[in-house]
């Protein structure tokens, strides 16, 4: 627990302290620490008296000290504490000193596999899959966007060729797409489903003309002459009615796209409520794109599930389905899009008829490539046009030409014009101008200039690169002005693009992406089912979007008065009065309701606990990093870990309460244990109980079920700093009692991602401006987002250190001043 | 689903290709003795992501007169080819089921939001002897991810489909296909050569700090212009050819035993044809219910057993699965010789997992089998947990099988005491 909050008020004076006001931390070390660490004893090696003032060699050791002093770690609970302001006074001196002792960290980074995909589907205007051709990127702080992170290898210049050239590849339409159709299937006249349904297959049946499915199971609802018969962007629709929901009931069905049968990834194109009669059925419509002879795949997703052998009370519940139908292809240019905005319009290019294609559905099919008659002439103006947009900046001529040079070399060694391009546009690709984020011209600028300040905005809000209106007013200089960059901001958060930020953000944050990671034991939580996954992540996701563009408090995140539901997850939380599965709202808590905050997000218990068990250590472990911003060290070696036990006979909290007994492992589980015990309360999917769930039991099954009620959850326990709870809502409010520290958390973490680096402790003027600034916009999350743009850390280069550092001697003389580039272009 | 099995008589058939081998030497780069005695020396490393149950793995007793385990079972026709270790672990390599990156690397706390990883023991041998054979090292997976990491700690893509793997080993592509890809490799290092003047020109105005991002981005770039000028003299040699029909994927990840089996077979194939040394392999493991008798759970939820007896029942039916395919596969190994030793005597096998106790998310007391190469086997090593020595130690003993000489990797000072050479 944060033994020293940072007072709100009190952190204006957070200017930087100068060198001459020498901070006497001799006497702070005398009071607090050197009965440990002075001449007599040295604990951790530590030996505090002897330690040098701040300088680059003994940085590392004074940011330990500033981490222990921060966290509250040290001294320890036996000593007496420091008051709140006079760590505070110690740590904001040494803060100023770390800053001008450290050596700047790394700021320029590769972009990662995701930001990767998205610049190139901006740069070129294509869709194809490319994140998964990359190998995984690395983390430091929790975050795969991060300088140092970020690692480069062969393998990956070599996947970066492979990408290059499907990207490439992409962006040329080979085959002239057929005039628009509709394909339309009416189920009841396939075969596969008549047979279905004669043969009384997975129990499908037939009602009013309509084809009624029950399970996501097999057989599949056939729409076969639905399919598309080439690749192509198509507005599908699909007729469906409830057949027997029962009272409380709002069924569902979930269409996917992708390949009919064997491999391939399956697309998920929404959730729809099953709504209408069999007179008047809902239309879902979507527009989606499909390559040849994807199939739809509409699946009934059911909750409660039906079990025909048990709920007898009820007729079983199905999906109608009466037909499906497919309208396109919908795009329809032919050179496409994609390949205007790479090659041009000229005249002097053409689409050659070449090699036959063979498509199933489609006699005497031809592929075709683009010639040019004037290929040098467009070689270059094709390359010219794309260097400056790749490289987010203007571009040298020098540096344009490299690339100019090597495709018409190239194209003089035999290459075709398609193959002289490709492998130009792939050498763009590749370069360390395109890849590299946050690599600005002038090594001695103190201060970003704009092109980079554009990059930086769209990669933190978009993980992609700026867009034209972004750039322009870079041109201009005008992204220095800060009201121009509150406006961009405003403008960028407003935009759909702000949705990678959501899931690249929260999915790291709140370790979201990793929800998938165990399935629920059957047998333990046979509630649990797709529709309630898919629910978990909307809540988690919608409710920082609403935080987002409300500019609601951070404070939210802890404990918030509504939740963002659906009726899936309102009945798994239980509160009523949520009709349909598809809409997410903002629904109002009852007084009496556990819910309110995102420690009772479904979500977060998920991802948080395995399959069948929870482990205080784990869900410890995650608030202390995620919400309070101090991460727990690794045990040490050779402890013996805990080892669950769902016999029934014993629980988690006893067998660790044997654990804390050896004083090594006390020191960190003290800290780690009690919030784990408060959330102790909630299961493996984010239910609330009261006793767990175990599959032997003395006691008796729970109806319907094959699980036994096992023994009482306890989840009162006393926080390291001695205040006590007796259940998890007041261990929420004790987080409450100290917001200084959760908002710093949170703006730590957004600076990180944010920046695109790792926050020091030298870094902690930007983390109290970040909290200064939204505190005055009553902790908004939208006006955190705007201040860490405003911050040091984004908007400066990293500080220099005092020391001289030595620079490599360049092996030949300078550029001269006269082929210095300007100062907003990069290259020689 | 349909699979085609790589079955005992197509190895037989396969063995053909042990003639053609002589050849195939002679086009190495470094070219091999023919002297007896001196055939390559290989490696393959097998990581369980989901642990391996020890209970049913170790035996009570240590040294050469262990008594039979059940895990240990189907390995006992090659008993003096293998040895059982227990007690061993990574030294600060913890996080759960996250030391799975440490596991051939020997990285310390691969957990923590910071972690970088370093070089694993086939990319550290791959960079020595690597040069000798077409691929320099293959990563497979049955799942996800892969145990392979370069020297700057990034994650190699495994390959996970049997079938690409064998197309590049073994299939010709036409003429046509073949030109392109001579197009590719000199477009590539074309391409390479600018990206790299452009990195040095950019590394001479970065800053400090940024110089070692660039000199990485510098340093990758050259090695694949190497590459790639290997790969180019590799496109024109003919590929090894052998009498066996490619592998049709099995998508269904149920099916465990077929899957398993297609990677095992495709492992001794390219060992057999030299057309790799170095093999890493990450086992599968997920939370598909596994196609086996008397399993109806997943086999994630089954690692998480919480000492339920029942579902240990289930978990122990698929570990002795696929201690069964691997018994299968050391045979498979035994039965080929090369000059005067099996292929097995040739190649240092090592099969473990990076989880001790699976349903603790433990990282010590690691399951650990060690079989082929030129160890003493046939026995029992049973280290005191905590007091024994790091499990990094077996992997200077497989560099050392290798003939790298070297007595450090990682956090091993030496080679590992009992599995002498």
């Amino acid at each position: 627990m944060k033994i020293v909050p940072l007072s709100l008020a009190f952190s204006l004076a957070c200017t930087l302290v100068s060198t001459a006001d020498a901070y006497e931390y001799h006497a702070y070390f005398q009071r607090h620490c050197l009965k440990c660490h002075g001449p007599d004893r040295q604990e951790s090696e530590l030996r505090l008296d002897r330690l040098a003032a701040p300088s680059a060699d003994s940085a590392e050791t004074w940011q330990r000290v500033a981490e222990m002093i921060d966290t509250g770690d040290m001294p320890p609970d036996s000593e007496t504490r420091p008051a709140a302001s006079e760590s505070r006074s110690m740590l904001d001196w040494l803060a100023g000193e770390l800053q001008r002792v450290t050596r700047p960290v790394a700021t320029v980074r590769r972009m990662n596999r995701v930001e990767y995909e998205n610049t190139v589907h901006d740069l070129l205007g294509i869709d194809v899959p490319l994140a998964s051709l990359l190998p995984e990127d690395g983390e430091i702080q929790g975050f795969d966007n991060v300088a140092g992170g970020l690692g480069i290898s062969s393998i990956l210049m070599e996947r970066y060729l492979e990408a290059a050239d499907t990207a490439f590849e992409a962006t040329i339409r080979r085959i002239k797409p057929l005039p628009p159709d509709t394909r339309r299937a009416v189920l009841m006249e396939a075969k596969e489903n008549i047979d279905s349904v004669k043969g009384q297959k997975g129990g499908v049946i037939e009602s009013e003309g309509a084809f009624v499915d029950f399970t996501p199971g097999w057989p599949p609802a056939r729409v076969d002459s639905a399919h598309p018969i080439e690749s192509g962007v198509y507005r599908c629709r699909v007729a469906v009615w409830p057949h027997d929901p029962g009272p409380h009931r709002t069924l569902s069905v979930a269409i996917f796209t992708g390949p009919l049968f064997g491999p391939g990834e399956r697309k998920l194109n929404g959730i729809f409520d099953v709504t209408g009669t069999a007179d008047k059925p809902r239309i879902i419509e979507f527009t989606t794109r499909m390559e040849e002879l994807h199939a739809l795949h509409i699946l009934p997703w059911i909750y409660p599930e039906h079990v025909t052998w048990r709920d007898k009370e009820e007729s079983r519940p199905g999906v109608a389905i009466a037909w499906a139908e497919t309208y396109g292809p919908l795009d329809q240019a032919f050179p496409a899009e994609s390949q205007i905005r790479l090659f041009g319009d000229a005249k002097t290019l053409s689409m050659v008829e070449g090699d036959s294609v063979y498509i199933r559905h489609r006699r005497g099919v031809k592929s075709h490539y683009v010639e040019s008659s004037e290929p040098r002439a467009d070689i270059e103006r094709i390359i010219r046009d794309l260097t400056p947009r790749a490289f987010r900046r203007p571009v040298d001529e020098a540096l344009t030409d490299q690339f100019v040079h090597l495709a018409l070399a190239r194209f003089d060694q035999g290459s075709t014009f398609e193959q002289a391009v490709r492998a130009g546009v792939t050498a763009v690709l590749c370069s360390p101008h395109f890849l590299l984020l946050n690599a600005t011209p002038d090594p001695q600028a103190t201060q970003v200039d704009d092109y980079t300040l554009a990059s930086r905005m769209s990669y933190f809000l978009w993980s992609s690169m700026p867009d034209d209106e972004l750039l322009r007013l870079a041109a201009a200089g005008k992204l220095s002005d800060p009201a121009v960059r509150h406006a961009q901001v405003e403008r960028m958060i407003a935009d759909p693009k702000i949705e990678r930020f959501i899931e690249n953000f929260t999915g790291q944050w709140l370790d979201l992406r990793d929800i998938e990671f165990t399935t629920p034991d059957k047998t333990l939580y046979p509630e649990y089912d797709e529709l309630l996954l898919r629910s978990m992540l909307a809540e988690t996701r919608g409710f920082f979007r609403h935080l987002l563009h409300e500019n609601l408090s951070v404070l939210n995140f802890v404990d918030s008065d509504f939740a963002i539901l659906n009726q899936r997850l309102a009945s798994h939380y239980g509160i009523d009065g949520v009709r349909g599965h598809e809409q997410f709202r903002v629904v109002p808590l009852p007084e009496e309701s556990v819910r309110g905050g995102i420690l009772t997000h479904a979500s977060v218990l998920k991802v948080t606990a395995n399959g069948t068990s929870t482990s205080p250590v784990l869900r410890g472990v995650w608030i202390l990093d995620k919400l309070l911003g101090q991460p727990a060290p690794p045990p040490p070696p050779g402890v013996p870990a805990v080892e669950p036990d769902i016999r029934g006979a014993t629980t988690i909290r006893d067998q660790l309460a044997k654990h804390r007994e050896i004083e090594s492992c006390n020191r960190c589980h003290a800290r780690i244990d009690p919030p784990g015990f408060a959330l102790e309360e909630f299961d493996v999917i984010g239910g609330h109980r009261t006793w767990y769930r175990s599959l032997e039991g003395k006691g008796s099954r729970i109806a319907k079920t094959n699980y036994y009620a096992g023994l009482p959850v306890e989840s009162a326990a006393k926080l390291i700093d001695g205040r006590a709870f007796d259940g998890f809502v007041q261990f929420r409010q004790r987080l409450l009692d100290e917001p200084d520290t959760v908002t710093r958390a949170i703006a730590e973490k957004l600076l990180i991602y944010g920046c695109g680096r790792p926050v020091t402790p030298a870094d902690r003027h930007s983390v109290n401006s970040v909290v200064n600034s939204a505190s005055k916009h009553d902790l908004g999350l939208r006006s955190m987002i705007h201040a860490v743009v405003e911050s040091e850390m984004f908007q400066r280069e990293p500080v220099a250190p005092a020391e001289p550092v030595e620079l490599e001697a360049p092996a030949e003389p300078t550029v001269p001043a006269k082929s210095t580039p300007p100062a907003e272009s990069i290259g020689s | 689903m349909s699979s085609s099995h790589l079955d005992r008589r197509t190895f037989l058939r396969a063995a053909g290709v042990g003639l053609a081998l002589p050849g195939l030497q002679c086009m190495t780069r470094q070219g091999l003795s023919a002297e007896p005695g001196s055939e390559p020396r290989r490696m393959v490393a097998i990581c369980a992501p989901l642990g391996i149950h020890t209970p049913l793995l170790f035996p009570k007793t240590a040294g050469k007169d262990y008594e039979v385990t059940p895990y240990l079972e189907p390995l006992q026709p090659l008993r003096d080819k293998f040895t059982v270790i227990s007690g061993l672990m990574h030294p600060m390599v913890d996080g759960g089921h996250a030391a799975e990156k440490s596991f051939l690397t020997g990285a310390a706390h691969p957990g923590q939001p910071s972690f970088r990883n370093t070089i694993s023991v086939d990319q550290f041998a791959a960079e020595r002897i690597g040069h000798h054979t077409r691929f320099p090292f293959l990563s497979l997976s049955g799942g996800n991810g892969g145990m392979s990491y370069t020297r700057s700690g990034v994650l190699i893509p495994s390959e996970q489909r049997p079938s690409r793997v064998f197309q590049q080993l073994f299939l010709e592509g036409s003429a046509a296909e073949k030109a392109a890809q001579v197009r590719r490799i000199k477009d590539g290092q074309s391409i390479l050569d600018l990206v790299a003047n452009q990195t040095n020109q950019l590394q001479r105005v970065a800053s400090q700090a940024d110089r070692a991002t660039l000199d990485q981005y510098f340093t990758s770039v050259r090695e694949l212009e190497q590459r790639l000028a290997q790969a180019e003299q590799w496109a024109q040699r003919p590929k090894p050819v052998v009498d066996s029909k490619p592998p049709t994927d099995i998508e269904d990840r149920a099916n465990f035993t077929g899957r398993m089996k297609l990677l095992l077979d495709l492992i001794v194939l390219a060992l057999q044809t030299d057309s790799t040394r170095l093999i890493t392999l990450k086992g599968p493991g997920g939370n598909e219910v596994v196609n086996l008798k008397g399993v109806d759970d997943g086999w994630h939820n089954l690692s998480h057993h919480g000492r339920s007896p029942e579902k240990i029942q289930q978990l122990a039916i698929i570990e002795k699965e696929e201690m069964r395919l691997f018994g299968e596969f050391l045979q498979n190994l035994a039965n080929i010789q090369e000059g005067g030793h099996s292929l097995l005597d040739q190649t240092a096998v090592l099969l473990g997992s990076n989880l001790g106790n699976a349903s603790s998310h433990n990282n010590s007391n690691l399951p650990i089998v060690v079989a082929g190469g030129r160890f003493q086997h046939g026995q029992h090593l049973a280290f005191e947990e905590r007091q024994s020595p790091p499990l990094a130690n077996v992997l200077v003993s497989f560099l050392q099988h290798l003939q790298i000489e070297v007595d450090q990797f990682s956090s091993g000072t030496g080679t590992l005491t009992g599995l002498a050479v």
